[in-house]
């Protein structure tokens, strides 16, 4: 919670952890969907990469590394889900959601910030018996990966309204339809995001 | 394994109009299409574009493979659309929604085929020159865009040699199971990244 240094510049270690996260959310993005579930519906684990980003990386890096990815993106390499990438994509339906992401790994990291206080790093981490409880922390970082559900819904609904020139009931019902598969992502960033956070208890407790 | 098309742009070579054009002049002319197609009230005008901008870059020598990969991975949502809005306001509607996200896959089409990466990444790094203004540096945006790149390739491995890891023993990939070690070598990465940046005299 003792945030000593408010405004810290952008070290070695953040640029590098930064560009390597929205190098892992695009390589999460552009990978074939894993079946999941006895239906064995394949899922892209874009917006799943978008959550383990600010959960792994906080508020602040985990807005800075997305958006990084999104610019790359918005250049013209293909790192949006189903290879797709450029300019092309903020005229599409999907641009809400694009452009919410970088929001939706702040908000992630902000609220995961907020429940998780920071002192757990200095407390010895993951060989500390209080934090081996992981139902609890789970379940703190699933409300945080929440945060940055309800931010990707507000974002995709917009941009359906502007893009798509949907009424807001329809753009909502046709937003509905991603809730299930991005419901299931929130729990399995929380849950991925806990094994490592105990993997490298000292990220968990920086910005 | 597949790491998929053109990760590194999709740019050949050529002398035609387009391609010779300086970056500078190819931005706006994005510009000037995009006013054009946002103040237009209907379809005739993302319609003429479209076709006049498929001309332009068939003429610079993109093909109607090159062309369809630009296209095919849209067609589902534009399909949808399309189906939508002739039900609910019709064609005229339509046509509109839906030409003015072609028009901006054609251009992307046409300045990833005659635009070499390097040479769009330093256009954004001048693009993202007012950050100068929050006491940031664009040239570190450039670094890091590059140590992204760079670091796809390991990233998209280690997921693949997870993922033959898991069938090896007969398990199925599940997104826990594939995505938690793959997380932990990418932050080990990332560490590695930051010292060799240190040792390089980064601060």
């Amino acid at each position: 919670m003792t945030n000593v240094e408010r405004r810290r510049a952008i070290t070695a270690e953040d640029l590098a952890n930064i560009a390597v996260f929205a190098a892992l959310t695009a390589a999460l993005s552009v990978l074939p969907g894993i079946p999941l579930g006895a239906a064995g519906v394949p899922l892209t684990l874009q917006t799943l990469a978008v959550f383990l980003t600010g959960l792994v990386l906080g508020g602040t890096r985990g807005l800075l590394a997305v958006a990084l990815y999104v610019l790359v993106g918005l250049i013209g390499v293909p790192v949006f889900a189903g290879f797709r990438g450029g300019l092309g994509v903020l005229a599409g339906p999907s641009a809400g959601y694009i452009l919410a992401f970088p929001f939706a790994a702040a908000a992630a990291g902000y609220v995961a910030q907020w429940l998780i206080p920071s002192r757990r790093a200095n407390d010895g981490g993951a060989t500390n018996a209080r934090y081996e409880r992981t139902g609890a922390y789970t379940l703190r970082l699933v409300a945080a990966a929440l945060a940055g559900f309800v931010v990707i819904r507000i974002g995709g609904i917009l941009g359906l309204v502007v893009n798509a020139r949907l009424p807001f009931q329809d753009a909502f019902l046709a937003d509905l339809v991603f809730w299930p598969g991005d419901l299931i992502k929130v729990v399995l960033a929380a849950v991925i995001a806990v094994g490592v956070h105990k993997a490298f208890p000292r990220i968990a407790g920086t910005r | 394994m597949s790491r998929g098309p053109d990760l590194f742009g999709s740019y050949s070579p050529g002398t035609g109009l387009l391609h010779r054009a300086s970056l500078r002049v190819k931005g706006l002319g994005i510009v000037v299409v995009t006013l054009a197609v946002v103040l237009s009230p209907s379809w005739p005008v993302p319609t003429a574009l479209t076709v006049a901008l498929m001309i332009a870059g068939s003429a610079a020598g993109i093909g109607v493979r090159e062309w369809w990969r630009g296209l095919a991975p849209a067609l589902p949502v534009l399909l949808l659309l399309a189906v939508y809005h002739v039900l609910t306001a019709g064609p005229a509607q339509a046509a509109d929604v839906v030409l003015t996200i072609v028009v901006f896959l054609v251009v992307t089409r046409g300045l990833m085929h005659t635009t070499p990466l390097p040479e769009l990444l330093d256009g954004v790094v001048w693009l993202c020159s007012p950050v100068r203004l929050v006491g940031a540096d664009p040239e570190r945006i450039g670094l890091a865009i590059s140590l992204m790149l760079r670091s796809i390739p390991f990233i998209v491995g280690a997921v693949g040699e997870l993922r033959d890891a898991v069938r090896a023993r007969g398990l199925r990939p599940n997104p826990v199971r594939l995505v938690t070690p793959a997380v932990i070598s990418t932050v080990a990465y990332a560490q590695r990244t930051g010292e060799a940046l240190a040792a390089r005299g980064f601060d």
